[in-house]
């Protein structure tokens, strides 16, 4: 009965969502994801997503065209325990596919596995260059966004562990195909220790 | 929303709402059950490893049924 639970509630959503004809989504491991995301970096993050955010834009300034000349790289991430994940979003839209719930309830499980207790993330959109580089970081924060919410309800991770970040088309996967599907992805990253656990349970910021 | 939809979405935040719960007091309802069948403490991640390391019909009821609504004795069962 308790057997593939999330699984069950993801594909109850889908039927709640009545949308036919998407296509199907690979099968997501969430003990994998969170094996993952537990290879954790003792080292602290020095940057936030409103820095990321920032420089995102600095990046679209600086150098300007159709397509970011080269990719932006956040040497601080590079060494953190994440994954990717692709998320089926309606076009133009921070609608999530109900393709894409189960993927959804999956990363939710992998969040709630015990040894990623306290720990915070950042949940990082990426677009391919279809549309302009600066609409991209809109819609890229707002399917974060969009994703982060969804976590948080109907899937009950704690809000105060997640951060959305829109990146839009300013780290392409693969330069060479800008449009490609492969450019459009979530990123997971484990940004550290956030929240430490009193003997009684209670939460609290980390010293 | 048609009623069917509204059902079903109701047992699915019910769902969700057996999983938290069973999550949140998992220490609790094994406590007893991790001292006597792996001799150490029920902190953090330590829990899940004790947990399955053991037969569930060498753990009492409440543990057992517990530690099913987790969820986490079927995500290691993916991995």
């Amino acid at each position: 009965m308790k057997l593939h639970h999330i699984s069950v509630i993801a594909a109850a959503l889908v039927i709640c969502a009545a949308v036919t004809g998407a296509p199907a989504q690979q099968q997501i491991n969430s003990g994998q994801m969170a094996t993952s995301l537990a290879g954790v970096s003792n080292t602290k993050l020095s940057l936030t997503g409103a820095q990321m955010r920032q420089a995102v834009l600095d990046n679209i300034h600086n150098y300007p065209g159709a397509l970011p000349p080269r990719p932006l790289t956040f040497p601080q991430l590079e060494n953190l325990a994440q994954f990717v994940v692709e998320v089926d979003f309606d076009f133009n839209s921070a609608v999530i596919r109900p393709s894409s719930y189960r993927t959804i309830g999956a990363i939710a499980d992998a969040l709630h596995n015990p040894i990623l207790l306290g720990y915070g993330f950042l949940v990082i959109g990426h677009t391919d260059s279809v549309g302009g580089r600066q609409y991209n970081v809109g819609l890229s924060q707002r399917r974060a966004e969009a994703i982060r919410d969804a976590l948080i309800d109907p899937f009950n991770v704690n809000p105060a562990a997640l951060e959305a970040v829109g990146m839009g088309e300013e780290q392409l996967r693969d330069p060479a195909h800008p449009t490609s599907g492969v450019n459009r992805r979530v990123q997971l990253v484990n940004v550290g220790k956030k929240f430490c656990f009193g003997r009684s349970g209670e939460q609290f910021v980390c010293p | 929303m048609s009623p069917q939809c509204q059902q079903t979405r109701g047992m699915v935040y019910t769902s969700i709402s057996r999983r938290a719960a069973a999550q949140r007091n998992i220490g609790d309802a094994c406590s007893a059950d991790i001292a006597r069948l792996c001799g150490t403490s029920h902190a953090d991640a330590h829990l899940v490893e004790c947990l399955l390391s053991v037969s569930p019909a060498a753990m009492s009821p409440q543990c057992n049924q517990t530690f099913t609504d987790t969820g986490w004795r079927t995500e290691r069962a993916r991995q």
